[in-house]
């Protein structure tokens, strides 16, 4: 059994009175996990990854990093743990060059300046931006963008890398290579959160899926587990994944061989029939 | 139209970023241009200017590799406005004693003397040379490097983080504006007179209410990454080399040149 990071108690968060935000939600993320994110918008994704970095303190609940409560005094060491990248990455991008982008949040980490130069360039070789460290952002493309603020929470070398729909206004030759510093970075690793409306990518990605729907967990299994859930898929609004249905149809015309394990890819499908 | 529009922006901005003498010392670029500028100020002479305009110059486009098109374009601006500022000085009114040109004007002349064209050309070279010498700064350093500068002068720390993030927004502002107004204009917003004011007033208030909601996503996000009340940025460092300190003691050298050449000739 791999260790546990973080443990959330019942947590509950409002941005006001009336309407709550998250509702009571409890789980634990375990080391190199890959779990995405799923729901309609406005059902409390960002939210709960902003509560898990400590921006946003909950209303009531708990969270615990390695068994540790936490508390206002020591919230920092999530935000040093746990990394987000934004969905929009110009909301994240603050310094005038690429160099400085990556190195801020060593810099607040307040490592000693070697270090922080040297998990600045890791990051950026590691996102092939080396020809751009003295760009300014306003310069970069939008792929560009997206890669240095991966960059950013790279550097911070957090043990938990966030990513808010981290496909959202890539294009498809951006979004593959995207998975593959995913999977890059899992392996190294990490565990990975991100968010995502598209559930092929999802079920091809994650080995553990978490349903929102207004504020509430509705979900938390394999990936498998939940797209089998009607009752969930229909709450949230979800489809199946396309191969996923591909099997299923397959399966009932007698054209493929049974498995237990869905397949996730079209080479997988490819050794069924 | 629109894309030469958005070159001529941030070009000044842009040429930093591209200058060779984009990886001198920021200081020393500082002390380089601040002394042309009070030495040309000082010195009060026709020839320092132009000893400083050309080596400025020669500095941004032969060293830096600033296109030559490019740094006309950016003197253009500066230049127009001394160049009419130094017609106002030549020109005189009056009954025009001693002078070496005139035209009648109404009941008067309009006259230049030796003694005006002279101070003219003195007063308008001055402020160009002045111009060039920080456009030798500007157009090589990049905006962080300078405020990295004002903190080696103990600028407080709120002013600086303030000129960080104002230098990061501004672009931000003026790409949500720029697709703002593609919007609108994409629905006629801009087709008469009357609706351009309309649209133009919408688009004001809607971008005020924008920047409020998007300052609460991008203090999340600086938050987010360990910010806890002081904006802390990377600063390259960069030292003095040979070469560069070459530079400033070639322009020195021609400068004392100027000088010596100047007083025996008095």
């Amino acid at each position: 059994m791999k260790e546990k990071i973080l443990e959330i108690n019942h947590l509950t968060f409002a941005y006001d009175r009336n309407h709550q935000a998250l509702k009571d939600i409890s789980i634990a993320i375990y080391e190199q996990e890959k779990i995405a994110v799923l729901g309609a918008n406005g059902a409390g994704k960002t939210t709960f990854f902003l509560n898990l970095n400590g921006v946003r303190e909950p209303s009531s609940g708990e969270i615990r990093y390695r068994g540790e409560m936490i508390d206002k005094k020591n919230k920092t060491k999530l935000r040093r743990n746990v990394g987000i990248v934004f969905q929009d990455a110009d909301s994240q991008i603050i310094a005038s060059t690429v160099k400085a982008e990556v190195a801020f949040g060593p810099l607040n980490m307040k490592l000693p300046r070697g270090e922080v130069e040297e998990k600045t360039m890791e990051a950026i070789r590691e996102m092939k931006l080396e020809d751009y460290i003295t760009r300014p952002p306003h310069y970069l493309s939008g792929g560009e963008k997206k890669r240095v603020s991966i960059a950013d929470i790279l550097a911070m070398d957090s043990e938990i890398m966030i990513f808010d729909e981290p496909t959202a206004s890539l294009d498809p030759v951006n979004a593959q290579a995207l998975e593959e510093i995913l999977d890059k970075i899992q392996q190294k690793g990490k565990t990975i959160l991100l968010s995502t409306h598209d559930v092929d990518f999802a079920f091809r990605f994650a080995k553990r899926i978490l349903v929102f729907c207004d504020g509430e967990l509705i979900g938390d299994g394999t990936a498998q587990e939940i797209f089998r859930d009607e009752v969930i898929l229909k709450k949230a609004n979800l489809k199946k994944p396309v191969f996923m249905e591909l099997y299923d149809l397959l399966r009932e015309k007698g054209k493929i061989k049974e498995t237990t394990e869905y397949p996730k890819k079209l080479s997988d499908i490819a050794l069924l029939l | 139209m629109g894309k030469g529009k958005a070159y001529e922006q941030k070009s000044i901005d842009y040429y930093s970023y591209i200058s060779d003498l984009g990886n001198w010392n920021a200081v020393y670029k500082v002390i380089f241009s601040m002394g042309g500028l009070i030495t040309v100020i000082g010195a009060d002479s026709l020839w320092i200017s132009l000893v400083t305009i050309l080596f400025m110059l020669f500095l941004s486009v032969g060293v830096g590799r600033i296109p030559m098109k490019a740094y006309l374009r950016l003197m253009k601006i500066p230049a127009a406005f001394l160049l009419m500022g130094g017609a106002a000085i030549m020109v005189q009114i009056g009954r025009g004693h001693n002078s070496i040109f005139y035209i009648s004007f109404f009941q008067t002349k309009l006259y230049i003397t030796k003694d005006s064209l002279l101070l003219a050309v003195n007063v308008t070279l001055k402020a160009l040379a002045a111009v060039s010498a920080f456009y030798m700064l500007t157009l090589s350093t990049p905006m962080g490097e300078i405020i990295s500068v004002f903190r080696r002068l103990h600028v407080p720390a709120l002013i600086l983080e303030l000129m960080h993030l104002i230098y990061r927004y501004i672009f931000i502002l003026s790409e949500t504006n720029q697709k703002q107004k593609d919007a609108a204009k994409s629905r006629l917003g801009y087709c008469d007179m009357k609706t351009s004011f309309h649209t133009f007033s919408s688009e004001m208030a809607n971008l005020l209410v924008l920047s409020m909601k998007k300052a609460d996503m991008y203090y999340d996000a600086m938050e987010a990454r360990g910010y806890e009340g002081t904006g802390i940025f990377w600063e390259e460092t960069k030292t003095v080399t040979g070469k560069q300190l070459m530079y400033g003691a070639l322009y020195t050298l021609l400068l004392m040149l100027v000088f010596i050449v100047l007083r025996r000739n008095v």
